[in-house]
């Protein structure tokens, strides 16, 4: 009789609370390992059905030769089973003889390379039948014979003397310096009791289920500049945060180098089918490479955890808003964000405090933004089990028990801009209302435009606005009067008094900073940013996800199930670049008289005053509108209440946009401020 | 915490000490119930994928 894994309370908490301690951490690679096993075990059952597919593929003489392996050398094959690519193989293996497609004999015998791969470690002969690809034979975790093969074959092999592989044909390849033998390279960083250990895995077959392609064999030279910015990421992890480089070195076992096209800088996936293994983009400073290790770990862990006791329902449908994608995301999804960037924060926060990096203080504001944002919808979310309630439970008191961080007031504000910011970017793309719901909506408005009545109520339609579409000052005039914008701001003198000398007094002082604080961080700020910006998984419209079919946004290109994010609006020119520039590396702006560097310099009402001229120019993208929203969500004084209503938190900003452009593209632009408070009568929140 | 406390429920079978002629041989409810679970929750992920939306099966962050 078989007995469970068990997993203490003391281990789950911790789990739960985001820092599995090695030991719970251990269980979790234990589980992995019977997870394997138990899949192999689903493998085996499924072949036996069919005979040819068994014989073919010569399942029962592998099985033989691992069976005997494990006998004479059980550490080893106990060390192999474990691995994540013997995860990714089970589940490929697995998933093509539940499909409809041709029985996948190559797969099945893929089980003797497994064998093999055990045998050459242990130094023990075996007989096997292996699956050979155009590279040659592959050996999991353990190397490739880079054999002259046609194509797939299915073809015997052995070990002799411990160590000389010899295939069909006659082509014999001594894994003991034989230039066609290609071991597998591990990448080694830092030492006991802090070692971090992993394959550089540019050889596994398995290794193809992260969104976007593997890479061929690295030469020497690309593989020491791997290995370089692992130890130089080991390095910073360590001096930042020890028990979570304790966590990493548990958790992750092989790094995954990309193929072409290349994935955006900074891009990295972890997978479910094999644990402990992490694609990543490209090695990149080690700062970047450490945050990936924090982030990826973080999801094997959960997955690990999933795996142990189910933490959410199979998927409902449901979707909502995660901080870190601009595609809808699933109740897992909206979780894994949560995790991973917990640790994240916790990184940036340690490094802000310990280190002092004061660019690690507005990393930290943002990540913290973002999952206590994420956290919030967790709370209300349904499909969640006892298990998983409780890592919500877990992360909310670690969330609550941290310190308060000093971080400048400045970098907290444009921290939750860029929340906001992508908050109302996810709201446009992927809650558009229907064109038929527009088209009623902006042929209402015309109605009541022309309706004296409405207008004598108060309906604050913009005065002129249709005198305003023949001549641009005349909407000017009548945006000013029916937003009362004029009153605050129609004086220049006011605002450039008030705004732009707050902006300019800021763009000084940021110029001033920049020149001290330009230093290590200045080179490869993109790098960061596009790391963060897309390190990551974002908010439901209402706290409750609504159903997948109101979703209008194409989730991307998916493949495997991986859905890859450009790293967007992180480029110099966006209120992200402009953060950086700021924040980070302490560059002056780009374009200090843009909308972006205005935002990012408390320069709201200039902000809000161009965003309206583009707007009026019929000249507003997505952009302009959502920093609009920004501007007015920050507005004291001078703003616009209905606008800021309708744009912000409770509104529907894609509702006021999409009725705007199909005015505009009538011919007609509408007062943004006199057509949100209509929108704000007409449609019921 | 309380030390006793009872362990988290699981759903995975320990099979730490099972070599591969015992796999082959397991039948008892825990080990069904887990193989089971496992390849339920394979299933599960592969449909979602399916659909076009993805679960974390692949996280890609």
């Amino acid at each position: 009789m078989t007995r469970l894994h068990r997993l203490s309370p003391g281990q789950f908490s911790g789990l739960a609370r985001g820092a599995g301690g090695v030991d719970a951490l251990a269980v979790l690679r234990a589980a992995q390992r019977s997870k394997h096993l138990l899949r192999l075990r689903a493998v085996i059952d499924a072949a036996e059905r069919d005979p040819s597919v068994w014989s073919a593929a010569s399942v029962a003489g592998n099985l033989a030769a691992l069976a005997d392996v494990q006998r004479r050398a059980p550490l080893e094959v106990r060390a192999l089973l474990e691995h994540p690519q013997i995860g990714a193989w089970s589940a490929a293996c697995l998933a093509r003889l539940r499909s409809a497609g041709l029985p996948p004999v190559w797969d099945l015998a893929y089980l003797g390379n497994i064998a093999l791969a055990a045998a050459v470690r242990a130094s023990v002969d075996v007989r096997v039948v292996v699956a050979a690809g155009p590279a040659g034979v592959t050996l999991p975790a353990t190397g490739r014979a880079a054999l002259p093969c046609a194509g797939d074959a299915v073809l015997p092999a052995a070990l002799d003397d411990g160590g000389v592989l010899r295939f069909a044909g006659g082509h014999a390849v001594d894994v003991h310096g034989d230039p066609s033998w290609l071991p597998m390279r591990r990448v080694y960083a830092g030492e006991p009791p802090l070692l971090f250990a992993a394959d550089l895995d540019d050889l596994d077959p398995y290794r193809d289920g992260y969104g976007f392609p593997p890479g061929d064999r690295l030469d020497d030279s690309a593989a020491e500049g791997w290995a370089a910015a692992v130890r130089e990421a080991w390095t910073v992890l360590c001096a930042t945060d020890r028990d979570r480089a304790s966590g990493v070195a548990a958790t992750v076992r092989s790094l995954i180098p990309p193929g072409r096209p290349a994935p955006a800088a900074g891009s990295s996936a972890s997978s479910r089918d094999a644990n402990g293994a992490v694609a990543l983009a490209g090695p990149g400073r080690g700062l970047d490479v450490a945050v990936t290790l924090v982030h990826e770990a973080q999801h094997s862990a959960l997955n690990g955890l999933h795996d142990l006791t189910t933490l959410f329902h199979p998927d409902t449908g449901a979707r909502y808003c995660s901080p870190w994608r601009d595609d809808p995301r699933p109740l897992a999804g909206l979780l894994h964000g949560v995790y991973a960037f917990l640790a994240v924060a916790e990184f940036w926060r340690a490094r802000h405090e310990r280190l002092g990096d004061p660019a690690a203080g507005f990393e930290f504001a943002r990540v913290e933004a973002q999952v206590l944002a994420a956290h919030r919808v967790l709370t209300q979310a349904p499909g969640l089990t006892p298990s998983g309630a409780r890592v919500v439970t877990g992360t909310a008191e670690t969330l609550a028990g941290w310190p308060r961080v000093d971080v400048p007031a400045d970098a907290r504000r444009v921290a939750e801009d860029l929340l906001t910011e992508h908050r109302i970017h996810w709201r446009l793309r992927n809650l558009p209302p229907s064109p038929a719901t527009t088209a009623r909506l902006a042929a209402d408005w015309d109605a009541a435009a022309r309706d004296a009545t409405a207008w004598a109520t108060g309906h604050r339609l913009a005065a002129g606005w249709d005198a305003g579409n023949r001549d641009a000052a005349g909407w000017d005039a009548g945006e000013r009067d029916a937003a009362g914008w004029d009153a605050g701001e129609r004086d220049a003198a006011g605002w450039d008094a008030a705004d732009r000398g707050a902006a300019d007094g800021d763009l000084g002082e940021w110029a001033s900073e920049g020149r001290d604080a330009a230093g290590p961080d200045a080179a490869g700020s993109d790098s960061r940013d596009r790391a963060d910006q897309d390190a990551a998984d974002r908010d439901s419209d209402s706290g409750g996800g609504p159903p997948a079919g109101r979703f209008a946004g194409d989730p991307g290109d998916a493949t495997r199930g991986a859905v890859l994010v450009p790293r967007q609006r992180s480029a110099g020119g966006t209120l992200l670049g402009q953060a950086h520039r700021r924040f980070v590396t302490g560059e002056p702006p780009a374009d200090p008289g843009s909308v972006t560097a205005r935002l990012v310099a408390g320069g709201y009402a200039t902000a809000a005053h161009e965003c309206l001229r583009l707007i009026a120019a019929g000249a507003a993208d997505d952009d302009t509108w959502v920093h609009l929203a920004i501007a007015e969500g920050r507005r004291i004084s001078g703003g616009d209440a209905a606008l800021a209503e309708m744009l912000g938190g409770d509104g529907r900003p894609e509702l006021l946009v999409a009725v705007h452009r199909r005015l505009s593209a009538a011919g007609r632009i509408a007062s943004p401020s006199a057509l949100a408070a209509w929108l704000s009568d007409a449609v019921p929140a | 915490m309380s030390e006793s406390e009872p362990d988290v429920p699981t759903e995975l079978v320990d099979l730490s000490d099972i070599d591969i002629d015992t796999l082959r041989t397991l039948s008892d409810p825990v080990f069904v119930r887990s193989l089971h679970h496992v390849v339920r929750a394979d299933a599960d992920a592969g449909v979602v994928v399916v659909a076009g939306f993805d679960p974390p099966r692949v996280v890609v962050s």
